[in-house]
């Protein structure tokens, strides 16, 4: 029994034939004397002789295929691969050797810097400071601050206009009758006269924009006077200068010129 | 093909491989030449589908063409290169046919063909046995199924089937025992009424 045992997972490999002599011998043996083994080597050959049935069949396949063509094809499909995946690994290859080991470090100390330095901006640009020892090239201001900053020009603006005005209208007011004809003509009235016009077509935005009423209104009469006298300047009679003298004296120019003049300067920044 | 390639009697394999290695395209028709029939009657054998078959003959070479500066000069080429086809057959059986087998093969169907046996149909039928048997190979499991197919339809001798699978020749027979012995099992019903 215990024969069996042993020669049984044998009996397959006795079969085919594929057994050294001496296990062969010694099943050949047990086989004459154990008609139960005897019985299990032709159950198992039956199963193999039905097995061979699909052998025709797979000998009939492999017959039919075109042997001849088949390694063209497939070293052009393979060859084809390759070209693909050489080109793969090359670039792999390029990625490794600037990804490997031996430049971590220097990664390392970069990516360290690179989150040091944008620390230290962070910080710097928070507190409003730039680093000690070194002066800064670019200001950075505000909206509001460049508002302020125009507000003020456009007072001063207003501030010399009116100043200008003022001694060009009292020069005139003290200018005797029978003169002012020729104080117009003249070349420093006519020069100052046309900048102030011109000064004032600039203006008018501004006062505008900065809603300066009043400096608006003061700016336009005396803005008025001056066109007309420097249209009239070569016409002008005696008496019509001292006209015009006399009205300037009683609507008070010059004394309104002082007053909003004094309000600016009050409310100057 | 016989004028493109050269003889494999005359050019060591080796040297060969050496060549296809180096991109060589003769050395790799060569090749492919020599073991071609042996991929494919070991993947036909092993599937029983001619497509599956010559996928796996492609596949085959195109990872023999990618490893070829893995092979060990002192193995045998054919055995190498066996391994290789046996790989990719028992990674198509898993992804692919492992379910379909499981759906489609069983019991029954061997059952019903003796079924019809008994009706007094055509009994005995060449067809038949070959159906049954077809249907007891794919019942086996992936191993003893892979490791009859190499002795029985490739006539491998054991040394070389425990070589290509990397296991003890004694294991390979061992498995091939259990292997024709679950077909027995199986094929019992129907063997029954022939003997």
């Amino acid at each position: 029994m215990n024969d069996c045992k042993n020669i049984k997972k044998d009996l397959v490999a006795y079969i085919y034939n594929d057994i050294d002599e001496k296990k062969k011998s010694l099943i050949q043996k047990h086989l004459r004397s154990c008609p139960e083994c005897r019985r299990e080597v032709e159950e198992l050959k039956e199963v193999l002789l039905c097995a061979d049935t699909l052998k025709k069949d797979i000998e009939e396949t492999v017959e039919s295929e075109d042997w001849e063509a088949l390694p063209s094809r497939i070293a052009n499909h393979v060859f084809a691969q390759t070209k693909n995946h050489l080109k793969e690994n090359k670039f792999k290859r390029f990625l490794n050797s600037i990804f490997t080991v031996k430049l971590a470090p220097v990664y390392a100390a970069l990516l360290a810097g690179i989150v040091i330095g944008g620390v230290v901006t962070f910080m710097l640009l928070q507190s409003g400071k730039s680093p000690e020892g070194t002066s800064p090239t670019r200001f950075m201001v505000s909206k509001e601050f460049i508002e302020t900053m125009d507000v003020e020009m456009a007072r001063r603006e207003t501030l010399d206009y009116l100043e200008q005005s003022k001694y060009l209208l009292l020069d005139f007011v003290q200018t005797p009758p029978e003169k002012a004809a020729q104080y117009w003509r003249s070349d420093f009235v006519e020069a100052k006269t046309s900048e102030l016009l011109s000064k004032k077509k600039y203006m008018n935005q501004q006062l505008d924009k900065y809603h300066m009423a009043k400096a608006k209104a003061i700016c336009d009469q005396i803005e008025m006077l001056l066109r007309e006298l420097a249209r009239m300047s070569r016409d002008l009679t005696p008496a019509e200068g001292a006209r015009i003298q006399e009205l300037i004296e009683q609507r008070q120019l010059l004394l309104k010129i002082n007053i909003i003049k004094k309000e600016i300067q009050q409310s100057e920044v | 093909m016989q004028g493109q390639t050269i003889s494999a009697d005359i050019h060591n394999i080796s040297v060969l491989a050496e060549r296809a290695k180096h991109g060589d395209r003769e050395a790799f028709m060569t090749i492919t030449n020599m073991y071609q029939k042996n991929i494919f009657q070991l993947a036909y054998s092993f599937f029983q589908n001619r497509e599956d078959a010559l996928d796996i003959v492609q596949d085959t070479f195109l990872r023999v063409y990618k490893k070829l500066h893995h092979y060990e000069k002192d193995r045998s080429f054919k055995n190498w290169i066996l391994q290789i086809a046996k790989n990719l057959c028992i990674d198509r059986y898993r992804k692919n046919h492992k379910k379909h087998d499981q759906k489609s093969i069983g019991g029954t169907e061997i059952e019903e063909i003796h079924l019809t046996d008994e009706k007094g149909t055509e009994r005995n039928s060449n067809t038949d046995i070959k159906r049954i048997v077809s249907k007891c190979l794919k019942e086996l499991p992936e191993r003893q199924r892979m490791i009859f197919v190499m002795k029985h339809y490739n006539d491998l001798k054991y040394k070389d089937i425990a070589e290509t699978l990397g296991i003890a020749v004694g294991t390979v027979k061992s498995l091939n025992f259990k292997a024709v012995n679950k077909m027995r099992n199986l094929m019992n019903p129907y063997l029954g009424r022939q003997l």
